[in-house]
């Protein structure tokens, strides 16, 4: 009897969907993965062109790499999943052996992309992807056309899927004399124009400088390396001019917040000295108010110095320099998302890498350990931190490399090597602690500090409001209470009736009395404090409250410039009423697949006026029950009355010396106006 | 013929205040607005003028009760309110142009001192055989003495400082 066929796998079709589109959430992240496929081919140059000015938007990537034949092809390109570059590969690498330029680029270059998945990707980013390979400029280019709508069929197995090819003399899209270009075409998303939503710190506000912003994070480590590797980016249409350009190691690096170069040398005492230099970029320089370039000095290495520094007072290595590049976050959470290339501080001995030092999963710098030593509050965030340390055989002949991955030999040389290294990162770690961590923190508390502020503020306004609309019936309870007084005195009321009613009306008094107390506490609450606030700065804080969410919620805040106005208000009781205004705007109902937006603008209300005029904006469907002229307690909630948030609007506005009311709403939105006093004369 | 007017916007509050004086045999003529209160104080001349503090059109403030103890010096003026403080209700007196203003701090106390005033109303009023002309010249003469540039600041502070910082009316 014959055996039985084994069980067996057989991916469907519609797995690339899930694979490439569904997993890769970031168009930017697809984008870099055919560029890591490009560096891992060897590529020095890799160009990703946009053609967005007509109709039918194109995306064309074209590198200079290795190339494919069909074989080639076949045995890389088909098989997702499949990766020579992964750690798990333990065979002879498939494909062309020829010593190209691109061959020793590519052997000399810890491998970016592993898991195999990135043809897939393509999915994400448009319907159709065409690819024309060769490996020399003898053969012919390998086209291959792949419409991704052809493998949604869930019936269909993967490989049942025929992919037409055919080879041709040129591509007929513009291409290097070898290697690899993928046109992707019927692009799925815009790429000119603003991300929607609030800006996000550190980074670009367009879509294609967020992408030229991404790539550089992805080359940034190669700089040390001296890496041949570029990147242009380019399209036909842009937003900002800065979007596109040439991205290089050099410039990404350039681009960074901090560079930290240090040099190790013995001076004619035999003293090791320490020469450090840091560059900040122009943000962290006016952030840290400090300057750009700054020589941190020479350092003789003092035994004290050394023990303090966990290091050892001799240089048995020999001399050597280093570099570490940082961007502190927000930029760390993005880098890691993108899975920069070699993050860690690599080491070269002339000019070739050093396994596994850099590399993912090694931290010879010893940059857990520092967490550790701050209780888990990182200084240097690794994502973004990278570095090299270079080494000669001619300066360093006790640092051998033991060429099989498995780092330097052990022996005294590595051992104060490495010491030295982790010195000095722990310098440069104790130096971003104190110029970017420490003052970031006391921000935050000082924001915190402000945030409760605010709210005890408001708090007190609502309170005092409530307690007056309680004053109201308490006062009628006290004009019954004094009828029943009055009815007591009737004739004709029974004796026993009489006494208890005496009994209950001395009862109410009592409690009348006791609440009317309470009421009287909460209309002595304190009240907010007036001061000269800037109208700009005022709208900046209401924004960036409600930008998170309005970003969640998919609607575009449209700040405009404020000028120079200034109003006499309290500051925090304001922000907090604007900021409900906005939140109200951004949580409008509006017709389906409309995208949302809320502008706001201030002015002054006229030549000689005494107010300044804030108007908030949306695009939403109105309100049904409220009409121009109407005050914020006459809309109604979901639930029937008053909305609180906008009762609340309403008394901070006024207790601000303001008016807030609904100017105009209707099918095409509605747009609340605040008035604030410029003096100190309430409107 | 009615003895006292209640300038008051508050329904609820002019229903219980109403239902009293009917219980205590008095009678209490009402306006919602300062404005419906001085046509009919000018219609019907009362003895009595009880007047909340805050109401729609309260722009004027204490203004209406100036202009109301202008037209007839001999009316006896109440203002009571919520807003205002011990502090407020010295300086109001002390203008010389309302005869009382009434903390609504204690609820039965404050409905039963507004019953007092009405009650007092009636009185004069049954016991009145037309004008006196003397009183009525010593009560213009006083209220010529009070400093308008005075009234309009105590007027002006109470409006900002008092109905304001109270989130104004619910």
């Amino acid at each position: 009897m014959p055996a039985p066929e084994p069980m067996r796998f057989q991916p469907s079709a519609r797995l690339q969907k899930y694979l490439g589109r569904e997993l890769i959430s970031d168009p930017n992240l697809a984008i870099i993965e055919f560029v890591k496929n490009a560096y891992d081919a060897g590529a020095s140059r890799v160009e990703v062109e946009f053609q967005l000015a007509k109709n039918a938007d194109q995306l064309r990537i074209s590198d200079d790499g290795i190339g494919m034949d069909e074989a080639s092809f076949r045995h890389h390109w088909l098989r997702p999943g499949y990766s020579e570059k992964s750690p798990d590969f333990a065979g002879k690498p498939f494909g062309v052996t020829r010593r190209t330029a691109a061959q020793r680029r590519r052997a000399s270059r810890p491998p970016a992309g592993e898991k195999g998945l990135g043809r897939l990707a393509a999915g994400r980013l448009g319907d159709r992807m065409q690819v024309w390979t060769r490996p020399t400029p003898a053969d012919q280019w390998l086209h291959v056309d792949i419409e991704w709508a052809r493998f949604d069929d869930m019936t269909q197995p993967m490989d049942a899927i025929a992919i037409p090819f055919e080879f041709v003399d040129e591509p007929g899209v513009s291409h290097a004399n070898v290697g690899t270009v993928i046109l992707i075409s019927d692009l799925r998303q815009r790429w000119l124009g603003r991300v929607p939503g609030r800006p996000s710190p550190g980074r670009r506000r367009t879509r294609l400088g967020r992408l030229k912003q991404d790539l550089e994070f992805l080359v940034r480590p190669m700089s040390d390396a001296d890496v041949e590797f570029m990147i242009e980016l380019s399209s036909d249409a842009v937003t900002d001019s800065d979007d596109v350009g040439p991205i290089t190691p050099q410039r990404a690096v350039d681009a960074s917040d901090y560079r930290f170069d240090f040099v190790l040398t013995l001076n004619e005492s035999g003293e090791v000295v320490v020469t450090r230099h840091l560059n900040r970029s122009a943000d962290a320089a006016k952030e840290a108010g400090r300057p750009r370039s700054e020589d941190l000095g020479d350092s003789v290495l003092t035994p004290r110095v050394a023990r303090e520094s966990s290091r050892s007072i001799s240089l048995k290595s020999g001399p050597f320099a280093g570099t570490f590049v940082y961007t502190p976050p927000p930029a760390a959470k993005r880098a890691k998302e993108i899975d920069a290339v070699g993050a860690g501080v690599l080491l070269y001995r002339d000019g070739i890498l050093v396994e596994p030092y850099g590399l993912p999963g090694d931290d010879w710098v010893g940059v857990e350990a520092r967490k550790a030593s701050r209780q888990g509050h990182a200084a240097i965030q690794p994502a973004t931190f990278s570095g090299a340390v270079n080494i000669t055989r001619v300066d360093n002949p006790e640092l051998e490399d033991m060429s099989n991955r498995l780092g330097l030999l052990d022996n005294e040389a590595s051992e104060d090597f490495f010491g030295h290294v982790q010195a000095e990162f722990g310098y440069f770690e104790n130096l971003i602690y104190a110029e970017v961590v420490q003052p970031r923190w006391k921000t935050m508390e000082v924001k915190a500090s402000e945030a409760a502020a605010r709210a005890g503020g408001l708090a007190a306004v609502r309170l005092r409001a409530v307690a007056h609309s309680v004053g109201q019936p308490v006062q009628a309870l006290g004009y019954e209470v004094v009828r029943l007084e009055q009815i007591l005195k009737r004739r004709d009321l029974p004796v026993e009736v009489a006494v208890q009613l005496r009994d209950i009306v001395e009862r109410i008094e009592a409690h009348l009395l006791r609440l009317s107390g309470s009421v009287t506490k909460f209309t002595d609450a304190p009240m907010p404090s007036f001061g000269r606030a800037s109208v700009q700065e005022l709208i900046d804080a209401a924004v960036s409250e409600v930008g998170p969410f309005a970003s969640v919620a998919g609607v575009e805040l449209r700040p405009t410039p404020a000028g120079d106005d200034t109003v006499t208000v309290p500051a925090d009781l304001v922000v907090d009423a604007v900021a409900e205004l906005l939140m109200n705007a951004v949580e409008a109902d509006r017709p389906e697949g409309t995208p949302g937006f809320v502008e706001i603008a201030a002015s002054s209300g006229g030549t000689g006026s005494s107010s300044i005029e804030i108007r908030i904006r949306d695009n939403g469907l109105g309100f049904a029950h409220a009409s121009a002229g109407d005050t914020l307690t006459t809309i109604e909630s979901t639930k029937g009355r008053p909305s609180e948030g906008l009762t609340v609007v309403e008394n901070a506005i006024v207790v601000s010396h303001g008016r807030v009311m609904i100017e105009s709403t209707g099918r095409d939105g509605t747009v609340m106006l605040v008035v604030l006093p410029k003096g100190s004369t309430p409107i | 013929m009615s003895y006292a007017l209640l300038i008051e916007d508050d329904a609820s509050l002019v229903d219980s205040l109403t239902k009293l004086m009917d219980e205590s045999g008095l009678r209490l003529d009402v306006a919602m607005t300062w404005d419906e209160g001085m046509a009919r104080f000018l219609a019907t001349p009362p003895e009595l003028v009880i007047a909340d503090y805050n109401l729609p059109g309260s722009e004027h403030g204490l203004r209406l009760l100036f202009e109301m103890a202008r037209l007839r010096p001999t009316a006896r003026l109440v203002i009571a309110s919520a807003y205002i403080t011990e502090e407020d209700v010295e300086k109001i007196e002390a203008l010389g142009l309302v005869d009382v203003a009434l903390r609504k701090i204690d609820a039965v106390a404050t409905a039963r001192a507004l019953v007092a005033e009405v009650e007092a109303a009636r009185d004069r009023a049954a016991s009145s055989s037309g004008t006196d002309w003397a009183q009525f010249a010593e009560a213009a003469r006083r209220n010529r003495d009070v400093s308008e540039k005075e009234f309009r600041e105590l007027d002006t502070f109470l409006r900002e400082h008092r109905i304001k910082d109270s989130g104004g009316k619910l």
